[in-house]
């Protein structure tokens, strides 16, 4: 499905196809990941939630991605225990000559309401401590929340938090 | 040597033994037709029910370099002084475990080991030990060191033991090979042993976490063939020989390893002692290792610069016996093919930091707690005190570890006594009350989440939070019900009596819902201006009834005590009659109005919670103001709302029957100063910060009365309090200027926490 943004003109929105488009999904996260991922954790997601991945394209050649998935997730709630639907958000990447121009905010958007849409409850991620911007973005412009914070989650012995968007 | 295989590799890649050939099968037609019947649409070779995201990021590419092959930068594996860069630096296999002292592919110095290398090696070697201790695998730390893998180990043995000769009852080895040799064979038992015992401690006490403490293993051999008797042994040996064989004992290296050697010891004793407490020799046992604690401080303290002038002067020749005999890759085969943990190592200054810290722990936190924590709510501040310290694992282990054994806290102080005890003071209640059946079976109910209050401020930080909303506020929801029926059957009995236990449960109960809030901020958690106003606003709701609580308990602990001394002043004057025993009845009566110090610090703790209270509520009128004043944008998002953030929040409240649970609307109408005129507003904030910055100040000079040991706040923590309500009274100064100029200001808002883990300064810009 192809939708023009209304950000900025030249760029579409599609959804993922198939693993002709794997390669470009995982050049554009691999830039901008401070973790190594395999291409099998690519393929995980986008095989088992290909409704989840959107790419930003610019004249046919994809320019950003959102890449994520769905988990049933046990909460307690008034002290019973409860399954609900979680988004998560696993990647997002837009190629550097392509920020600031509200492209990420769209993609996250837009993921956003396709699982809103597929029942789930909340949505959630982690992101660096040190990467103010993803933060901001996540957190002014749609609402997460700071759930958790995370020590020494990440490989570089780096902290993170984890947000959460409620519906 | 390692370094010719590693640059002849790429020469003799295509060139296979004429054996290893005839045994390989080429499956390349195979492949190609497994590849054949993929296809776009269908990518996927193999079909199962459940592959979930742990089995992807797990799963590993044949062939792959770093994954499959371990394989690491050249550069990491060049010798001291090669330089390997840019497009030279391919990746290559780690080095194979060495098998012995004169391995194949690279025999380890000892027959060129000089003093000043033993001395560098035993540094290197802490370095190692804090990286255990830092969380990092043992394959990560300890296995880095290549005289510690059990083929090496059992080389040195076999060549420095010589026959045991028995002098004065004593075993002792006759000691072979040169005190070089010695020293690094002993610093290598030492560094195995405290290995163990480290992780046979933590795993014990079973409250790490992953960011804490790895607890796999990975199937590394371990050289078993000793015991902790036979290590000491030799490390003492060791430094007997030194003593014989040194002429000039004078120099930095000769104290490097003396000391470091020393402190080894100690820490091993000193950990293998407060691990092995048992009820009988308790105190004594304490006392012991807080002596050594300290006396080891001080000798690591005094031998910081002297290790600082040894590293900065390493000659080349160290430095590359150091390269060879430390390899951080050598067991990355063993760790396994999902990309792996950064290998990261401090600087041997900051190791010697943290060892400083690590043994001043042992005394402050451990021994110190033990020895003076008498009563629950010294132990209680204390143990906060100590949670925001940040003490390493292995000091929480031992704390959990020592914190209830032989069905004793501390194995000296029977739990429902402590809390009896504790009760019985609050509200200054006779014995009577607690020999009500009733009384004696909640009292036996309350002695595991009493347990779990005390245990829950050894967790990490940012642990405690999600224990204290997942569990423990729901267990003290059910205690609250359970203290009101034994209250009321107690009322029955007893018409005067007071709701105690309802009051002593809610008192716990509130302070748990206000750590937790407090712990949120802390940990930044809240992450807007408008979270953060909230946040304070709740914990200045949470501190208020807490306040009333204790009041409540002030007020009958006073009616009591007035009560009793009454009594006493009425068998007094009964007595007076007579003259024997009339004056000193009077003095009973004069003595039981005296406060008690465990009183005073009571009263120390209950003005600090008005401080709290006073900060959160002057932080709250300030963001009212700010938002009065245009400073703060208000944002709507699209997929939530405030109200849906404010529920989720707070959702783990919703189990306490008191204080009710907030909803957004009450936060709505709480925080609602619109009706206020906006000078009225800024000068009530003003005040606020104003009264905190009294309370600090009476804080600081009551402190100097009490031991400071036994309230939860510390003179620095005081110092950053008054920073803080300074801070926010000039700033606040600052917005009513130009408030004064112009009404709506123009401007922005920083949030300082930089000052105080808990409390902020709203710099306005």
């Amino acid at each position: 499905m192809e939708e023009k943004p209304t950000e900025d003109s030249s760029i579409e929105f599609q959804d993922y196809m198939d693993e002709s488009q794997l390669d470009a999904v995982m050049l554009l996260v691999t830039q901008d990941l401070s973790e190594p991922y395999s291409i099998f954790t690519y393929r995980y997601f986008l095989h088992r939630f290909p409704e989840l991945c959107i790419l930003a394209v610019d004249d046919g050649k994809p320019i950003g991605c959102v890449v994520c998935k769905i988990d049933q997730e046990e909460a307690i709630q008034n002290g019973e225990q409860r399954v609900m639907k979680t988004g998560y958000i696993g990647m997002l990447a837009v190629q550097s000559s392509y920020r600031r121009r509200g492209i990420g905010k769209a993609l996250v958007r837009k993921v956003l309401e396709r699982m809103k849409e597929m029942k789930c409850e909340s949505v959630m991620l982690e992101t660096e401590m040190s990467n103010v911007t993803a933060q901001k973005l996540y957190q002014r412009s749609f609402g997460f929340i700071r759930e958790e914070k995370l020590v020494r989650y990440y490989l570089n012995w780096g902290d993170a938090y984890r947000l959460r968007l409620w519906f | 040597t390692i370094w010719t295989n590693y640059q002849s590799v790429d020469d003799n890649m295509d060139e296979l033994p004429e054996e290893a050939e005839k045994e390989m099968v080429d499956i390349t037609a195979i492949l190609d037709d497994g590849a054949k019947s993929l296809t776009v649409s269908n990518p996927m070779l193999c079909n199962t029910e459940r592959f979930n995201l742990q089995d992807a990021m797990a799963a590993l590419e044949l062939m792959d370099p770093k994954m499959d092959c371990c394989e690491i930068p050249l550069s990491e594996v060049a010798p001291f002084g090669v330089k390997v860069d840019g497009d030279n630096d391919r990746l290559v296999f780690p080095r194979p475990s060495p098998t012995g002292l004169d391995d194949v592919v690279d025999p380890l110095p000892w027959d060129e080991l000089t003093n000043l290398d033993a001395a560098h090696i035993l540094i290197e070697n802490m370095i190692r030990l804090e990286s255990l201790l830092g969380g990092a695998s043992v394959v990560e730390s300890t296995y880095t060191c290549l005289y510690a893998h059990k083929p090496v180990v059992a080389d040195m043995k076999q060549r420095l033991t010589g026959p045991a000769s028995n002098d004065n009852g004593k075993d002792k080895q006759q000691m072979k090979g040169t005190l070089a040799q010695n020293v690094v064979y002993a610093s290598t038992l030492i560094l195995l042993e405290l290995t163990d015992t480290i992780r046979s401690i933590i795993l014990n006490a079973d409250i790490y976490e992953e960011e804490d403490f790895t607890v796999s293993t990975y199937s590394m051999e371990v050289f078993n063939d000793r015991d902790e008797g036979s290590v000491v042994n030799t490390v003492a040996n060791t430094l007997e020989y030194m003593v014989s064989e040194i002429d000039d004992k004078d120099t930095d290296e000769v104290d490097v390893i003396a000391q470091l050697l020393k402190y080894k010891l100690d820490l091993l004793a000193m950990s293998t002692t407060m691990a092995r407490l048992n009820g009988k020799n308790v105190r004594q046992a304490v006392e012991k290792v807080q002596s050594m604690a300290k006396q080891s401080l001080q000798a690591l303290e005094k031998l910081c610069p002297t290790i600082e002038r040894l590293e900065n002067c390493k000659p080349d020749s160290a430095k590359a016996i150091i390269r060879r005999v430390f390899d951080s890759h050598v067991n990355r085969p063993l760790v396994g093919n999902a990309p792996v943990r950064a290998i990261r190592f401090q600087t041997f200054q900051d190791s010697m930091a943290f060892f400083v810290k690590l043994t001043r722990d042992l005394d402050w936190a451990l021994c110190r707690m033990m020895l003076k924590g008498d009563s629950l709510d010294r132990i209680r501040r204390m143990l906060f005190i100590i949670s925001i310290s940040e003490s390493n694992i292995l000091i929480q282990s031992l704390i959990v570890l020592n914190l209830y054994f032989d069905e004793k806290i501390f194995g000296q102080y029977p739990l429902p006594a402590l809390i009896t005890k504790c009760i019985q003071r609050q509200f200054h209640l006779p014995d009577t009350i607690f020999t009500n059946q009733y009384a004696v079976a909640f009292i036996a109910r309350m002695a595991k989440p009493m347990y779990d209050i005390l245990k829950v401020m050894v967790l990490n930080r940012q642990r405690q939070r999600a224990y204290i909303e997942a569990v423990m506020l729901i267990d003290w929801t059910t205690l609250i019900r359970e203290a009101q029926l034994v209250d009321s059957a107690l009322k029955q009995e007893n018409p005067g009596a007071a709701p105690y236990f309802t009051l002593f449960a809610l008192t716990i109960s509130i302070f748990l819902m206000d750590h937790s809030v407090a712990l949120g901020l802390e940990l930044d958690l809240f992450c807007s201006e408008h979270e953060i106003a909230v946040a304070y606003w709740y914990r200045d709701y949470l501190l208020s009834s807490l306040i009333t609580q204790l009041s409540t308990i002030r007020q009958l602990k006073h009616a009591h005590k007035a009560a009793e001394a009454q009594m006493a002043e009425a068998k007094s004057k009964a007595q007076r009659g007579k003259k024997k025993g009339g004056k000193h009845n009077k003095k009973i009566a004069n003595t039981a109005a005296l406060p008690t110090i465990e009183d005073i610090e009571d009263d120390y703790e209950f003005l600090l919670m008005n401080l709290k209270r006073g900060l959160c509520r002057g932080t709250v009128r300030f963001m009212a103001a700010v938002n009065q004043a245009g400073l703060v944008k208000d944002i709507e998002y699209g997929f939530t709302s405030k109200e849906r953030i404010f529920e989720k929040r707070f959702e783990a409240f919703q189990v306490m029957p008191q204080p009710p649970p907030l909803t957004y609307a009450d936060y709505q109408q709480g925080s609602d100063f619109s009706t206020v005129d906006q000078n009225e507003l800024l000068k009530s904030a003003s005040e606020c910060f104003k009264a905190s910055k009294n309370m600090v100040d009476k804080l600081q000079s009551q402190m100097k009365g009490i031991d400071s040991d036994f309230v939860s706040t510390s003179e620095t923590d005081l110092r950053q309090l008054a920073k803080i309500s300074v801070g926010n009274t000039i700033y606040l100064a600052k917005l009513t200027q130009m408030v004064a100029q112009s009404g709506k200001c123009s401007g922005g808002l920083d949030i300082d926490m930089e000052s105080s883990v808990q409390f902020c300064t709203i710099k306005i810009t």
